[in-house]
């Protein structure tokens, strides 16, 4: 062991389904979590298409309310931890390496064992819907006491998968941090890394920050449930609103964790695009980090109507508003990026600026919910929903399916189509906009969010969003076609995949070899960084 | 893939320091718990008066509240408001719904309790002011909040709680809200399951 790590990665090549099994390589796992994700995408989409098939009319038409209330809930927790956070840690996996220079990650064994996590979670999360007494029913917020005293018996499994999960996203964030701190290729100082790898390695801390917050609470849940302890039950001494307290000081950062990436995504497809170097990069560092602290004391802006003292409702208010300053940075950066740049609208932009532009109008409502008496009237209602759905639908999930579009033809060696790669885009734009702007009136009009039924005055609204949910929902099969039509063929892509792209990833082969960098590359300031003269 | 023997203890102390926020974390969040009560206490948050109600039992001078002082502005009004936690054989509740006071007054209220059942219960009143700015200036001299308290079967009791209004009672605040949460002290009072 003197010379260190000698894997003989040539030598032993497992092939079939144990090959993915026991898969240590970077870009392997980065496939695997990107194809999890994605069943998870659909499976909570189709949760999504229930509710809104319910809500397509006024009354009880398809479902149970009961029932209503596992799908509004599953389909949270599906999305937000099987969906979005898993694509991410996919696209961390294949990407940060290439972009460092790194052979693989730090913690190869542990990178695997980190996936092969969430499918268990999952596994069990889901078949909790078969269970006597049907799925989490409380809302993916899991309020206590609607999560302990009145929930159902299956919540032991939801608490253990949410822990299995969350495992799952520290051993990935420890791996993380490991690779870019010790990885970087001789010459490659902080910074002078993209911002994908540098809004991931702020991701990575914040992870590790509340993840535990998160186990902890749940834990105390477990205990309240079958121990006889009252963490969250006012009878025994303990306090419900501690547990709105709790769980929003994890919730609030989980926000960042699933926005973050997605920052770095677009501050690296503008520049390509634009043809410009980008604008103001160490600024966009600096907003990242100030985004993440900021995340940290903000959290009751959640609970404004649980009977703050008022002190306590000016502070979170004014400290909400103050999150978006750096974000008003970043998206000034990329517009000064834009301006006055040669661009070009291949696939990858168009969805970049169709984030841009609508992850501003969901940061918008986003300030509007943060002024308290506003928020008095908003609260808990489709308000609510419109807001989260614009920063997390066109906002994360339009940059993760850029990133992949923009990263295809260096996974695959061939560009994806873009005829049909427009399609999918023209359709996502209009169907997400379609079932998410009207939410905005219907809740601005005193529409509740999570109840399966509404009244008579929601109606045309209610049709419009559901209209455009199916719509929106039919064309992500789109996403799939491209992309197993671009594994399979199609136009080969150079190892410089586009004309402006910059970054170590593009001097590699297209596709990629399984291994890569085993030397670490001679590491010359790219266009972006700040040390280029 | 050659890892050099430095690269590997560093990628080592990385993730010993990355464990350790963790743990630090997670010690972090279960201090949070006593310090979420102290917190509450002292700053009288989440409407929690319990601790400060032995302060200041000494009045200073108490403003009679004749109906010349009923139309003066400094009179707040005060709502009582009781809920019987569910299962609970108990009917609770106050024998006047709203009483007038001024800052630095002193009133008396009664509470009726009234076992239904054939056994006795024990039970535990939490009681909860809000708006939450009040809540450190309602003092309570007298109340069955401090102890659980129980009742025999069939048994009605009324019980009188005592409170102050301190003198330093915030202009801003014109009523507040009394509230108690009447609880089974232990499990076994509980109904439910029958």
């Amino acid at each position: 062991m003197q010379t260190g790590l000698d894997i003989k990665t040539s030598a032993m090549q497992p092939t079939g389904l144990s090959r993915w099994l026991v898969t240590t390589n970077h870009k392997e796992i980065g496939s695997l979590y990107l194809i999890f994700s994605c069943v998870m995408l659909f499976i909570g989409g189709f949760m999504a298409l229930v509710i809104r098939a319910e809500l397509f009319q006024p009354g009880l038409q398809f479902v149970e309310p009961e029932f209503f209330n596992q799908m509004t809930t599953m389909h949270g927790l599906i999305m937000v931890f099987g969906a979005v956070m898993p694509a991410f840690v996919g696209l961390a996996n294949w990407m940060i390496p290439l972009q460092i220079g790194a052979p693989d990650m730090a913690l190869p064994r542990l990178n695997n064992f980190s996936f092969w996590l969430l499918p268990v979670a999952f596994g069990m999360l889901l078949s909790t819907l078969f269970m006597e007494g049907g799925g989490p029913n409380f809302g993916w917020t899991f309020y206590a006491p609607l999560s302990t005293t009145y929930a159902p018996p299956s919540t032991n499994f939801f608490i253990l998968s949410i822990h299995i999960a969350g495992i799952s996203s520290i051993l990935g964030a420890i791996n993380i941090i490991a690779t870019i701190l010790n990885m970087r290729t001789p010459g490659m100082r902080l910074m002078d890394m993209s911002l994908f790898v540098w809004t991931w390695l702020i991701t990575a801390f914040l992870l590790i920050a509340v993840m535990p917050v998160l186990a902890s609470v749940v834990t105390m849940m477990l205990l309240d449930i079958n121990f006889g302890t009252s963490f969250f039950n006012a009878a025994g001494g303990g306090d419900p609103v501690l547990f709105q307290h709790l769980f929003w000081f994890f919730g609030h950062p989980e926000v960042y964790i699933m926005i973050l990436p997605a920052f770095g995504i677009v501050s690296l497809i503008v520049p390509t695009f634009a043809r410009k170097r980008l604008f103001g990069y160490r600024s966009m560092v600096y907003a990242t980090a100030s985004i993440a602290i900021l995340s940290f004391v903000v959290w009751a802006h959640h609970m404004f109507t649980v009977g703050l003292p008022l002190p306590a409702q000016l502070f979170f208010m004014y400290a909400t508003m103050l999150i978006a300053v750096p974000t008003g940075v970043k998206v000034f950066n990329w517009v000064a990026t834009l301006f006055r740049g040669s661009i070009s609208f291949e696939l990858p932009m168009l969805f970049v600026l169709a984030f841009i532009v609508q992850f501003t109008i969901g940061g918008l409502s986003g300030v509007m919910l943060a002024i308290v008496p506003a928020d008095f009237q908003y609260h808990d209602t489709y308000f609510v929903v419109a807001h989260f759905h614009y920063v997390l639908v066109p906002g994360a999930i339009f940059a993760i399916i850029a990133a992949i579009y923009y990263w295809l033809p260096k996974w695959t060696g061939y560009y994806p189509s873009e005829l049909l790669g427009k399609w999918h885009f023209w359709l996502s734009v209009i169907g997400v906009n379609l079932t998410f702007f009207p939410m905005h009136f219907s809740g601005l009009a005193g529409m509740p969010r999570r109840i399966p039924d509404y009244a008579l005055q929601f109606a045309d609204f209610n049709m419009v969003s559901s209209v455009g949910g199916f719509l929106f929902g039919i064309s992500q099969l789109l996403l799939v076609v491209v992309v197993v039509r671009c594994v399979r063929g199609g136009k080969p892509a150079a190892d410089k995949a586009w004309e402006g792209a910059e970054g170590l990833e593009w001097t590699v082969a297209s596709p990629a070899p399984a291994h890569t960098f085993s030397t670490p590359p001679e590491f010359i300031p790219e266009r972006d960084s700040p040390s280029r003269p | 893939m050659p890892v050099s023997v430095k690269q590997q203890s560093d990628i080592r102390k990385t993730v010993a320091n990355t464990v350790l926020a963790l743990a630090g974390m997670v010690l972090f969040t279960i201090a949070l718990i006593p310090l979420y009560d102290v917190f509450c206490e002292v700053t009288g948050l989440n409407g929690r008066s319990a601790g400060l109600s032995q302060a200041a039992s000494t009045s200073k001078t108490t403003p009679q509240t004749t109906s010349q002082a009923l139309i003066d502005e400094s009179i707040r009004r005060i709502q009582f408001v009781t809920q019987t936690g569910a299962g609970l054989p108990v009917r609770f509740q106050s024998l006047e719904s709203r009483q007038g006071i001024a800052p630095g007054g002193k009133q008396q209220v009664m509470f009726r309790f009234q076992n239904l059942s054939d056994k006795p219960v024990v039970v535990k009143a939490v009681p909860s002011v809000s708006p939450a700015q009040a809540s450190r200036h309602l003092l309570k001299i007298e109340c069955f909040c401090f102890q659980a308290l129980t009742l025999a079967a069939k048994e009605t009791q009324d019980i009188p709680v005592v409170y102050f209004l301190s003198a330093s009672f915030p202009d801003e605040i014109s009523s507040l809200t009394l509230a108690y949460n009447l609880f089974a002290a232990s499990a076994d009072d509980l109904t439910a399951a029958q």
